[in-house]
């Protein structure tokens, strides 16, 4: 009984680590992505001529279609405010992950983890604190 | 065969820091195991289990933010290590938990009024934390792109390839980011940071892949590796600052370089209002966790009626401190009163601490604290010396024979030997009087001193014409 008990915790702790590594990987992923498309957003930007037609792919799948250039930017800029709000997204899912996970071995909660934090006004306050 | 001048490179200088040895400096905390259970001897403490057990309870409690606006005191008598539990608290608490100690006569100050003066040691003990956050790019620099325009004048264009060992990507650079990248000395090889919102380049080292690119580096020259991950990065911190610090920071009349000169002068009570009502909107968003700290008044009795009627009042707020306080006097008047009262507390007040009391120590902690204090010193001891030293301490007290062992040092020194021998310390006891022996000697030959009021019947006469 009590073995099963701690099996039981051992295989919930090791799955939680492992959801944290997947997260992590997501988020790398996801910032490779976010890169590749500020650097076509510059690349077009910088490169083309207005009016100017370009090739680039859809995000589904490996096929290429020939836009105009404006269009083309405006869809990677929505692509990339996407991939942002994906970003924070995962980063937070990966604080309740950690926190599920310390939680499960029995550690104590981090100090001050899950705080938001100040703009401006206590910006200043930090800088003169800590300069 | 030419013999090389010796040159002599520029010196290195180390600095060692240099600590002074005090009364409590061997103290690294309470010395209890995780059952709270206390150890005989440990982290420089001896003897006294049983308030040291209860000193970490409350320690305990503390840590778990349980307790807000307790008192606890401390009550013994002279030398049976008051304030050595308190500092060992201190130390147990760490760096996180604002301690702020204090002696009671520091609250007379002609500067300050004593309710001022005991707030701001009220808010120096409270602990707010924040985080602060920023977006960092942070990667290895592969290469680093400069467009100057033919002219000569005018705005650069380039471009900057970082990479971690998961991705690599391209930066346009604008005139300001170049202009930052030459200061710092960027290169291909360096791994640097970049702050987003400000655009601030630091420089953390060099790769370890290229540390073959030169054959002569400089000795300031860091290797680290190539970051991982994801090449912007959130990083947070969080501080913990008190409560007081934001006050002097905001009270207008100085600002923070206040903090620093520590002469803050009297804070309005606007400030701290407003202040207080800043700290609970961010309280209430998430944005800071109050830390309730610890404060310490050492010699409470040299508080006056007033100041224990400010401390029955401030431990009611919602934001108070755990109050600490160590007193070595029994029944005795109050101050500023002509009324008794037991440790010099008004009842009232007593009646809301927990009284932790501390026992004299025995002979065989003596010599266990007499022990550590020698390592603490640096002084080497023989075993019957230290005999003789932990009798002497019981004739006369521990911090008598506390401060015979620095003496009898320096005689040991001057014998050129090591170890200190009976011999010294016998030296070191003619040398210096003890408290009874001074007074047996005022007793003998008072006569021959000056202003003798001994016969006089009252000494208010003296007082008057001196």
């Amino acid at each position: 009984m009590d073995l099963e008990k701690t099996q039981q915790l051992i295989l919930q702790t090791e799955a939680a680590a492992h959801k944290i590594f997947v997260t992590r990987d997501e988020l790398v992923a996801l910032d490779f992505k976010r890169q590749k498309t500020r650097e076509a957003f510059r690349a077009l930007k910088n490169d083309t001529l207005p009016g100017e037609k370009a090739w680039m792919t859809l995000s589904i799948g490996n096929i290429f279609v020939k836009t105009r250039a404006s269009k083309a930017q405006n869809l990677l800029e929505r692509e990339m405010k996407e991939i942002d709000q994906e970003i924070s997204d995962g980063r937070n899912k990966l604080k309740e992950q950690v926190k599920h996970l310390r939680d499960l071995e029995g550690k104590p909660e981090l100090k001050g983890f899950d705080l938001k934090p100040i703009t401006n006004e206590a910006e200043v306050i930090m800088q003169a604190l800590f300069k | 065969m030419a013999t090389i001048p010796s040159v002599k490179v520029a010196e290195v200088r180390e600095f060692s820091r240099i600590e002074r040895i005090g009364t409590h400096s061997h103290i690294r905390g309470l010395g209890l195991d995780d059952a709270l259970e206390p150890r005989e001897v440990s982290q420089g403490m001896v003897g006294q289990l049983s308030a040291r057990r209860a000193a970490g309870v409350v320690l305990e409690m503390i840590r778990e933010g349980k307790i807000a606006g307790r008192a606890v005191l401390i009550a013994g008598q002279p030398g049976t290590g008051k304030t050595a539990i308190a500092m060992g608290m201190a130390q147990a608490l760490g760096d996180n938990t604002p301690f702020t100690s204090m002696a009671g006569s520091e609250i007379y100050s002609l500067e300050m009024s004593k309710t001022e003066a005991l707030t701001q040691a009220f808010r120096k003990s409270i602990g707010v934390r924040i985080k602060e956050e920023t977006e960092i790019i942070e990667g290895e620099v592969v290469e680093v792109q400069i467009d100057r325009p033919a002219t000569g004048t005018g705005a650069k264009v380039g471009k900057l390839t970082l990479k971690t060992t998961d991705m690599e990507t391209v930066y346009d650079l604008g005139n300001k980011m170049i202009e930052s990248l030459i200061k710092e000395k960027a290169q291909a090889g360096d791994v640097i940071t970049i702050d987003k919102a400000t655009g601030k380049i630091s420089k953390l080292g060099r790769s370890f892949t290229r540390a073959r690119d030169y054959d002569a580096t400089g000795p300031q020259t860091r290797f680290v590796q190539c970051p991982e991950g994801e090449l912007q990065k959130r990083k947070e911190v969080t501080h913990t600052v008190t409560l007081h610090e934001i006050d002097v920071i905001n009270s207008r009349t100085q600002g923070f370089l206040a903090l620093f000169s520590g002469d803050t002068g009297e804070i309005k009570s606007e400030v701290r209002d407003q202040i207080n009502s800043k700290v609970g909107e961010w309280r209430e968003e998430g944005k800071a966790e109050i830390v309730p700290g610890v404060l310490f008044i050492d010699e409470v009795h040299m508080l006056d009626m007033e100041c224990f009627s400010f401390l029955n009042r401030a431990l009611e707020d919602d934001m108070a401190p755990v109050l600490i306080m160590a007193t070595n006097r029994g029944i005795t008047k109050i101050r500023g009163t002509k009324y008794r009262s037991p440790h010099g507390i008004p009842i009232d007040l007593l009646d809301r601490m927990v009284i932790i009391a501390t026992q004299p120590y025995e002979e065989k902690e003596m010599k266990q604290i007499l022990k550590i204090r020698c390592e603490e010193e640096d002084a080497e001891m023989t075993e019957d010396a230290l005999l003789v030293l932990t009798r002497l301490s019981l004739e006369t007290s521990l911090r008598y024979a506390i401060q015979l062992i620095t003496v009898a040092n320096l005689i040991a020194r001057k014998r050129k030997v090591m170890e200190i021998a009976v011999e010294d310390i016998k030296k070191a006891y003619t040398l210096f009087l003890d408290e009874t022996r001074s007074t047996q000697y005022l007793k003998d030959i008072q006569d021959e001193f000056m202003f003798n009021e001994e016969d006089e019947p009252k000494s208010d006469i003296a007082m008057e014409t001196s």
